[in-house]
């Protein structure tokens, strides 16, 4: 089986650098920090062997909103089309509005006919909801801050801020000038 | 009230002007962001170039009749090799003291010379032109100049001396568990995070249970995705119930990307492969082993949408695609900053974001 | 008609795909038509590359008989992974080795001027950063508030960078271009 071990591979590796005659000690420390397996007698000729490298191919991949980039892949397809991708998946934009199927309502004639042959529940439900998330978010948001205000970042500020400003004129002495 | 505006400015700035400071001195050959950066015009770049041409100067008569080549290396005390000398790269590397040495690998004649880079990923382009300094800016923490943090303890403790044999021991692990974790520094222009390397890692249990099959298929579906070529390893752990047995049966197959490759694989990753998966809320924010390596999975179904295995489907069989773990080491030192850096790339997370 | 080099023989000999007629390197059309045809019509192969001599059957239908047989692919993909081509390597004479080593110099030399100019970019909006803000903590005249306000790092590591924001840049544009107008949508 070609796709070779690990061993093999770092045995290809180790000496294979050494243009010049150097001592082991410094080529083994040097390929140590690469790899974990060190050879650190190797009384055998090692076999240089060619690396494999898949055939690859110059592929334009067009996305779904007309943009387009050329990268190397192994598919002999020149031209890939894409249907779905960032461009039009709603994980990647939260915030369209084309893709969280929020009706556009300018005119507020939508909600002129909801209100006209609307039920009751599909005209006040949003309203209702707003308010119970709204706190729900309040609350969270209070939380967030307190874990915030502890992060390690903000422990030092109050050294930094307050740092070598002994010697200036602290500022509130500037404004009575 | 608006007529004494300006005066009231003026009051408050006046005494600053006056006040002596060190830094003044320093910082009024600076340039801010806001200035514009260096670039050349193109104006610039044409005065460079030359308007003569080469090839329209006539060579001198003296210098033509004096060019002989053949006589100047027959001057020579040692000639140089014949013009199709073709040097051959040893097939095998005897060690360090052996007098044939098998050239450098950057050496076109080596047996190891890989050539390349073909192209300039994308990828790589956006972490240059905006990631980088996006988050060299979101990461900044101002240090006053000449402010020094004060000290922390030391990583590794002492030993009380309430024992003489405490004497030359070696330093104490952390407390709560031997593992030290990685020292992470402010980030400053020199250590902005960046991708480092990718890899693909699939464990195929039935190649144990079956036949070697299943491991050719997971070894040239990842090399499909990839352009590497995989390597392959055996089984560490001894499980009875896949009849594994430690040190016999290969079963997990890698590929390891770095530059070029790993950067289009990023951009095709993100980009088409993604998107196409069904329900994928993203990488869980947990995910991370605490030094800013990034891992998350992908199902075998899912990695049938690489483009690069829908081209051929027909030709895997559609049992023995592999399922593989993606890892994305970065060079960030905590999690939190491997996640900064993928998701200026593009990478969703989802979940509570554990640090 | 040439032989089949000694690798590929062998390797047309442990997988058993009929290499008699093919020339010396076999297309990838045929090789796999070759053998995903060969599925479909059975029968005594009579180009096995080993037959018993002492049997009217191939060995090939015989062990066919016992076991169910390996897949087609499967021994498709086999051929390519262990197929024994490699690159070699380039061998170049005394002008052309000088004439790559020249341009392979100077490749290095425009990456390495390359990294150069961008690392000092990086160093200068560090700087011009750090100014702005020493000039923001001791100048501003408001006792430091606006510095301990722009030095707040709260939720760039939980929040993240915007989705929108994370874009890889493509080659050519999209249609309808880079949406200036959009804005984060605040949480109510």
């Amino acid at each position: 089986m070609s796709m070779h071990t690990t061993l093999r591979r770092t045995a290809a590796t180790l000496p294979s650098s050494t243009s010049s005659i150097l001592p082991s000690s410094q080529i083994i420390t040097a390929q140590s920090k690469s790899t974990s397996f060190v050879c650190s007698q190797c009384r055998h000729a090692t076999l240089l062997r060619r690396p494999k490298r898949p055939y690859t191919f110059t592929q334009l991949v067009t996305l779904s909103d007309g943009s387009s980039f050329t990268h190397r892949t192994s598919s002999p397809t020149p031209v890939y089309r894409s249907t779905r991708d960032t461009r039009n998946s709603l994980l990647w934009n939260p915030t369209s509005s084309k893709l969280m199927n929020v009706e556009d309502d300018e005119a507020g004639r939508l909600a002129a006919f909801r209100a006209r042959f609307g039920r009751s529940f599909d005209a006040n439900a949003p309203a209702a909801e707003e308010d119970a998330t709204a706190k729900k978010e309040k609350e969270e948001e209070i939380k967030a801050q307190q874990a915030a205000e502890q992060q390690e970042e903000d422990n030092l500020l109050d050294l930094i801020s307050s740092f070598g400003q002994q010697e200036a004129p602290p500022p509130e002495k500037k404004k009575k000038w | 009230m608006a007529a004494r505006e300006p005066s009231r400015y003026l009051a408050r700035g006046l005494p600053r002007t006056f006040v002596p400071s060190a830094r003044s001195q320093a910082f009024l050959n600076r340039r801010n962001v806001s200035d514009e950066a260096p670039a050349r015009r193109l104006s610039d770049q044409l005065e460079d170039l030359e308007t003569a041409s080469s090839l329209t100067t006539s060579v001198s008569e003296s210098a033509a009749s004096s060019f002989d080549p053949i006589a100047r290396s027959k001057t020579r005390k040692t000639q140089l090799p014949r013009g199709r000398y073709q040097f051959r790269s040893p097939k095998y590397d005897r060690g360090p003291l052996h007098p044939h040495q098998p050239p450098a690998p950057s050496d076109p004649s080596s047996r190891l010379f890989v050539p390349g880079p073909f192209a300039l990923p994308r990828a790589e382009q956006t972490y240059n032109s905006t990631v980088a300094s996006d988050i060299l800016t979101l990461c900044y923490v101002h240090t006053p100049p000449g402010f020094k943090p004060p000290p922390k303890a030391p990583r590794l403790r002492e030993w009380d001396d309430s024992s003489p044999y405490h004497k030359n021991r070696p330093l104490r692990g952390p407390r709560g568990g031997d593992v030290l974790r990685l020292l992470r520094k402010p980030i400053k222009f020199n250590n902005i995070p960046k991708i480092e390397r990718i890899t693909l890692h699939s464990y195929v249990k039935e190649a144990a249970q079956d036949n070697s099959g299943w491991l050719h298929v997971a070894g040239i579906a990842v090399q499909a995705i990839s352009n590497v070529r995989v390597e392959t390893f055996k089984s560490k752990a001894s499980v009875a119930n896949w009849s594994l047995v430690p040190g016999r049966d290969t079963v997990a197959v890698k590929a390891e990307l770095q530059g070029e490759n790993m950067y289009h694989f990023l951009g095709k990753l993100i980009d088409v492969v993604l998107p196409r998966l069904k329900d994928w809320p993203g990488v869980k924010g947990s995910s991370g082993d605490s030094s800013g390596n990034i891992t998350f999975g992908l199902e075998p179904e899912q990695m049938a949408l690489f483009p690069e295995i829908e081209v051929n489907y027909d030709m895997y069989p559609p049992k023995m695609i592999p399922g593989c773990h993606i890892t994305l080491h970065t060079t960030a030192k905590a999690d939190k900053d491997a996640r900064l850096l993928l998701s200026a790339m593009g990478i969703p997370f989802y979940g509570k974001i554990v640090q | 008609m040439r032989s089949l080099s000694p690798a590929l023989a062998s390797l047309a000999n442990v997988f058993r795909i009929p290499m008699s007629l093919t020339p010396a390197r076999p297309s990838v059309t045929r090789v796999c038509h070759e053998t995903l045809s060969r599925r479909t019509q059975p029968g005594p192969i009579t180009s096995a590359v080993q037959t018993a001599s002492f049997s009217s059957t191939s060995s090939l239908a015989k062990r066919s008989e016992g076991r169910p047989g390996v897949d087609k692919r499967i021994t498709l993909i086999r051929y390519f992974l262990h197929h024994p081509l490699t690159p070699r390597p380039l061998r170049f004479s005394r002008n052309r080795y000088l004439r790559h080593w020249t341009i392979h110099r100077a490749w290095q030399l425009f990456q390495a001027k390359q990294r150069n100019t961008q690392q000092l970019e990086l160093q200068r909006q560090y700087q011009s950063m750090q100014a702005a803000c020493e000039e923001l903590r001791t100048g501003a005249g408001d006792g430091g508030r606006l510095f301990r306000k722009s030095m707040n790092k709260k939720g760039i590591f939980t929040d993240l960078i915007p989705i929108e924001y994370g874009r890889m840049q493509t080659e050519f544009p999209s249609a309808e271009g880079w949406n200036h107008e959009w804005k984060k949508i605040e949480k109510k």
